[in-house]
Order: structure tokens, then C-alpha cells, then sequence
């Protein structure tokens, strides 16, 4: 018989080395108890993450189809009324925009910021009669007011901020 | 492998797939000798052999859903721990091929009978060879690669491997007489 041959009829009696398994085993143990731990824990964050996205979205979808709704209606009514619908909003907006670079003190405002969430309160009742009602002349116009009311408090806010900065400007000259 | 082991291995497969920290200990069990004795043929050095088998175990747990059964789980781990085993050469930056020049000598004559050799000399004096030859002939001898596919493990030509293979057989056969001839 040669070299080869011997050894591979004695195949089996080579695994001679005897290793300490229970040393090995916390090892092994160990790291892989770590990586079972890792994936749940990945996996809650992944569903976690996952609950977060879809009630983003489902905001987000109520935000936007209420928006659009509300111009559907308005557009069906009177694309005019719609239109300026549209640059009032636009106008608020940039109103905002400017409020928030001013760095104000509330405290020395003379306009509260309760009499715009109360128009927003009216805009929103408004618009959702609109929406379960139809068209009302009155309601529509009631509408169209309040936006413009709304733009002047914010006019006025800012006219307000603008001169308490002047004031501050004069007392630090003087 | 009886059908019985084969339905315990099924099972054990099956709860350790599942995180069962019993099941994996008794597949470990189970094959942890055999596969430390191949690896530490492989790379002739007891801790390193250690830290092998244990990546091996830890990845093929970690990798028990791409166990599909179309070979035995034995064969499947296996092929984990000489993956790793040759892994960890090609990390010390071991070349294989720098004896492709290197002339195919004939092997010594077949028909020459060898001496019955205590196997535990054998596995000893394996891991004594250099290194590229004591992998191929772990590979091709002991794990029954063929040349074709330990050229394409290792990255070397046919005939390298082959070449390396009759070296250490040489080297192998020598050692043992030497060995044989002290014993008696």
C-alpha cells in the first residue's frame, strides 16, 4: 500500500486533537447571541421606522387633499374666487416668512397671535361648510374677509416689530 | 448517515434557524472535533485554529437560512472552515504561485509498501509540511478537492497544485519513514 492510500483508508483515525469545546462554545456563544439581539433590535427600529413613514404620509395626505379639496370646491365655484384664494394664501405665507427673521418679542406686541389662530379656527369651519354644503354667496365672501383680515394683522404685526426695532436703534444712539 | 440522524439533524437545523441556542450547541457538538482537526491540519497552529473555528461556527449559524440541504450539513460546514482556514493563509500574504516553474518530479514508485504509521504521527507530521504544500494536500488527499478546483480555491494553475501536492507527499513520506525508523 502507498503513502496515499494508507492515509486515506486511515481517514477517519487522523482527528486526533482534542479541543476544549466548552471554551470555544462561549465564544461562539457569545457572538452570536449579540448578532440574534442586533437583528430584533434592527428589526423593531425597521418597524418602528416604518409606523413613523406611514403616519407622516397619512398626514401629510390628509394635509394636501384637504388643501386641494377646498381649491377643487372653490374652483368649481368661481375659478376668480379660487384664484385669489391662492394669492392670499401665497401672501400669508410670505408674511410668516418675514415674522419669523424678525426675532420679535411677543410681549411688546400689541396684536395677539390669538386673534390669527382664531381666524384660522373660522377659516377652517368655512371652508368645511363649504365642502358638506355647496356654495353660499355669503359664506364665500365671510371667506374671502377673513383672509384679507388676516393679511392686515399681519401687516400690522410686522409695522409693529419695524417700529419697536427703530425704538431700540434711537435708545441705544442716544 | 442513518435516516434517524439525518431527521435529528432536520430538526436540530430547523430550531437553530430559529435562534435555539440548545439546538446550535448540539450541532456544534456534534461536528466541532472533526472540523478543528482539519483546521488545524490546515494551518498547523492551535490558536489560530481556535479563532477559525470559532468565525466558522458564528458565521455558519449566522448563515443558516442559505443552508438549503442539497449537501450535508457536515459537508456545508465544512467547506465554511476550509474557506475561512484559507482565508486566514492568503491573509499573511502567502503567494501560491511562485513554484509554477518549479519541474513535476515523478512520484516515487506506487507499488512501494508504506509501514503501518500510528495515524497521530501522520496528522502531526502534516502539520509540519510548508505551507503551500500542506494545504494542498489537506485539500486534495484528506478533503478530496481535485486539482481544478484547488487551483481555482487558491488561485494558482493545475499544475502548481499539482506540483505542491507531490512535493509534500515526498516531504510527507520521508518525515514518516524517518519517524518509523526511530520507532523501531
Amino acid at each position: 500500500m502507498n503513502i496515499e492510500d494508507y492515509i486515506r483508508k486511515n481517514r477517519n483515525q487522523l482527528d486526533v486533537e482534542k479541543v476544549d469545546e466548552e471554551y470555544l462554545w462561549t465564544g461562539i456563544s457569545q457572538t452570536v447571541n449579540k448578532k440574534v439581539n442586533q437583528s430584533r433590535f434592527l428589526f423593531v427600529k425597521i418597524a418602528a421606522t416604518i409606523i413613523v413613514l406611514i403616519a407622516l404620509s397619512f398626514i401629510t395626505y390628509q394635509i394636501t387633499s384637504l388643501r386641494s379639496n377646498q381649491q377643487l370646491i372653490l374652483a368649481k365655484i368661481d375659478p376668480d374666487l379660487a384664484k385669489q384664494e391662492a394669492q392670499f394664501q401665497n401672501q400669508i405665507k410670505t408674511y410668516y416668512q418675514v415674522l419669523q427673521k424678525t426675532n420679535y418679542d411677543e410681549e411688546l406686541l400689541s396684536t395677539s397671535f390669538n386673534d390669527l389662530e382664531y381666524i384660522d379656527t373660522l377659516i377652517s369651519k368655512y371652508s368645511d361648510d363649504l365642502s358638506t354644503n355647496g356654495p353660499n354667496p355669503k359664506l364665500l365672501n365671510s371667506l374671502m374677509d377673513l383672509y384679507q383680515k388676516k393679511i392686515r394683522l399681519l401687516d400690522r404685526m410686522l409695522n409693529e416689530i419695524e417700529k419697536n426695532q427703530h425704538y431700540e436703534n434711537d435708545k441705544t444712539n442716544i | 448517515m442513518g435516516k434517524e440522524s439525518i431527521e435529528i439533524h432536520s430538526k436540530l437545523i430547523k430550531t437553530a434557524r430559529k435562534g435555539n441556542q440548545q439546538s446550535m450547541y448540539r450541532l456544534y457538538k456534534l461536528y466541532v472535533q472533526a472540523m478543528y482537526n482539519t483546521c488545524v491540519r490546515m494551518v498547523s497552529n492551535q490558536y489560530d485554529a481556535e479563532d477559525i473555528i470559532q468565525e466558522s461556527f458564528v458565521k455558519a449559524f449566522n448563515n443558516l437560512d442559505s443552508f438549503r440541504g442539497d449537501s450535508s450539513f457536515g459537508s456545508w460546514l465544512k467547506r465554511i472552515v476550509i474557506n475561512q482556514s484559507i482565508t486566514f493563509i492568503k491573509s499573511k500574504k502567502q503567494e501560491f504561485t511562485d513554484i509554477d516553474n518549479l519541474q513535476i518530479v515523478s512520484d516515487e514508485p506506487e507499488e512501494r509498501n508504506f509501514p503501518e504509521i500510528n495515524p497521530s504521527k501522520i496528522h502531526e507530521s502534516i502539520k509540519t509540511l510548508p505551507e503551500k504544500a500542506r494545504v494542498v494536500l489537506n485539500l486534495y488527499l484528506l478533503e478530496g478537492y481535485q486539482h481544478k478546483e484547488i487551483s481555482e480555491i487558491l488561485n494558482i494553475s493545475e499544475s502548481t497544485s499539482k506540483s505542491q501536492y507531490l512535493r509534500a507527499k515526498k516531504i510527507l513520506r520521508e518525515k514518516l519513514e524517518k519517524e518509523f525508523r526511530y520507532e523501531y
